[in-house]
């Protein structure tokens, strides 16, 4: 077996037909030890196709994975143990209250450690007495991540984790996966949120049609990260001043309104626009395709 | 392995009201058509013609036979045991899709099988409390059909043995229809696709059987495909379990079981 450097999970030309549906195309891809892996890419990519081979739920039409240096198929219950999975529709009985479900699942790992999971319930703001069937789908988000997290597992493998959680979950999510990078624990997680995966994400994939369109660095990534910026101004405005500072630039202004690209860090901008009676401002956050094509355009 | 049995424990636990229902349900039903022994044999002693004509024989089988059915053992056989696998037809196939078309289709698999635990370990334990709930439910039957006997002084030359026999002697056949639901849900992947083959099976299988006791040439050699064929209620009321269909039934059963881990470790799990 080719255990390659220190790859936490090596997917090798994965490929998954589904009749004359191509879910996923000769997926090359290393995930490294103590790194926070987003796997980003529009609906119907193949992030829940790839994830679900990872867990040998589905079989590939060809090619193979390893994690932990084992095959993902034929050693599938040893990856199990040291693996925590959030499904992407997540389901779970109905009929059991949270503790229920975590006992259940706890005693199909040979134990449970209450006290953590009280911690981490708590944490996440979660009534483990309620019965599934009474929970939102916010709340069952959140079992499923205790579910998760519980046996301090050496890989998360989490798809869309934070779809339904409120933005204040959405924060706690964000430290325990900070937490859990620096105990040198690796997260694979996927997203279709671009400033999720900027805010926790240490490498990003982009996936596009079944085919790896990218893999970068997210500090390589922020350099070329940009925004729509419209500025309404009371009075006009000298474009020129604008267009003058350093990452912006395609500056149009019409009706006292100015509209600019920005790259980079936002403090020029605002510093300038100060000088100005400001009414409006808004920015758009650029979609993850042309943040790429920005990206390979370029270099 | 640290998680044996706990599939098992958890599947028994959450069947318990299912147990309790049907087996005190079914015992109930025992008690009091056995009590009914004397009229009702009365009543149908004189109607000999009508229990030949094909219409009984298609429900009834060989049982339709107005001199056995005016013996205990007719009696038992037929209003007890003709229709008792038939009732426990509906739960029995609810069991075999609970192995895995039920968790299956509402997606919880993804969360068992993320746990450190094989695809067959789920089969088998699941299976195994589907044996264990079966032979439970068919008890609480037995001891209803017992208490009838006790309490009907007709019916005092019945052995006690051979009515709880008879009870036992409906596992293998019950089981036959939670594997064909086990089965057709593994290899169908669909939840209703799965019930309504098994039902139409079962069904079938049952018309067969009861159909070939009139038209021997016909249906001679394709009820030996009937499953049903190799439940006798009639012989096993007169001289004990028939082993030799017992065991014909059970290798049935494991050859279904055997395909179902088969097709379920190699095939993809829907969401
Ligand atoms: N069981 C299946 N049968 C047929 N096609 C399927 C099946 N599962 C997935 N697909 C197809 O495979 C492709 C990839 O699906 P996948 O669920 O992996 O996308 P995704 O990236 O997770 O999308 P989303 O962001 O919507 O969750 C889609 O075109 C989908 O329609
Ligand atoms: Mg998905």
């Amino acid at each position: 077996m080719s255990v390659s450097n220190n790859a936490v999970i090596h997917i090798e030309g994965l490929t998954k037909h589904y009749g004359s549906v191509h879910a996923l195309t000769d997926l090359r891809l290393d995930v490294h030890r103590g790194e926070v892996f987003g796997y980003l890419g529009p609906n119907g990519a193949g992030k829940t196709t790839t994830i679900r081979t990872l867990l040998d739920l589905i079989r590939p039409t060809s090619g193979s994975a390893q994690i932990f240096g084992l095959d993902s198929h034929q050693d599938s219950v040893r990856i199990r143990e040291r693996l925590g999975n959030l499904p992407g529709e997540l389901s779970l009985w109905n009929h059991m209250t949270g503790w229920e479900v975590i006992n259940y699942l706890g005693e199909l790992r040979g134990g449970v450690d209450k006290h953590y999971v009280g911690e981490l319930a708590d944490r996440l703001d979660m009534d483990m007495s309620r019965k599934v069937k009474a929970c939102s789908s916010g709340m069952k988000r959140k079992l499923g991540l205790i579910q998760a997290l519980m046996h301090k597992p050496d890989l998360l493998i989490l798809d869309e984790p934070t779809n339904g959680l409120d933005p204040l979950v959405q924060q706690t999510f964000y430290s325990l996966i900070r937490e859990i990078s620096s105990e040198g624990r690796t997260v694979f997680m996927s997203s279709h949120n671009l400033p999720e995966i900027e805010h926790v994400c240490d490498r990003v994939a982009i996936l596009r049609g079944g085919r790896l369109a990218a893999v970068e660095r997210m500090s390589d990534l922020k350099k070329v990260y940009f925004r729509w910026m419209t500025l309404r101004l009371d009075g006009d405005a000298a474009p020129q001043a604008f267009e003058a500072l350093d990452g912006v630039s395609d500056v149009t202004a019409h009706n006292g309104t100015l509209r600019f690209r920005v790259t980079g860090e936002l403090d020029p901008v605002i510093k300038l626009a100060a000088q100005y009676h400001v009414i409006d401002m808004t920015y758009e956050e650029p979609t993850l395709e042309t943040i790429f094509l920005e990206f390979y355009g370029e270099n | 392995m640290k998680n044996t049995g706990v599939i098992f424990k958890r599947t028994l636990w959450d069947s318990r009201v299912g147990i309790l229902s049907w087996g005190i349900g079914l015992g109930i039903l025992a008690l009091g058509e056995l009590t009914l022994f004397p009229s009702i044999s009365e009543a149908f002693a004189g109607m000999s013609e009508l229990l030949n004509s094909p219409f009984y024989k298609a429900f009834l089988g060989e049982n339709a036979d107005a001199a056995a059915f005016a013996t205990p053992a007719g009696y038992i056989s037929t209003y007890m045991l003709a229709f008792v696998p038939l009732y426990v037809a509906v739960y029995a196939v609810m069991l075999g899709l609970g192995v895995v078309a039920n968790e299956e289709e509402r997606g919880t698999l993804d969360v068992l099988l993320g746990t450190p635990i094989p695809r067959w370990q789920v089969i088998v334990e699941k299976s195994a409390a589907v044996l264990v709930i079966l032979l439970l439910v068919l008890l609480l039957n037995g001891v209803g059909a017992l208490l009838g006997v006790l309490m009907t002084p007709e019916l005092a030359d019945v052995s006690l043995g051979r009515v709880l026999e008879a009870s036992f002697s409906m596992l293998p056949v019950t089981l036959v229809m939670a594997a064909l639901a086990l089965f057709f849900s593994t290899v169908l992947r669909s939840r209703n696709l799965a019930a309504g083959v098994t039902g139409a099976i079962i069904i079938a299988s049952y018309f067969i059987t009861n159909l070939s006791s009139i038209a021997q040439e016909a249906l001679g050699t394709i009820s030996k495909l009937s499953f049903y064929s190799y439940y006798s209620p009639l012989d096993t009321m007169r001289g004990g379990i028939v082993w030799s269909e017992f065991a014909i039934l059970c290798v049935i059963v494991a050859a279904l079981f055997g395909l179902s881990i088969y097709a379920f470790q190699r095939r993809d799990i829907s969401v």
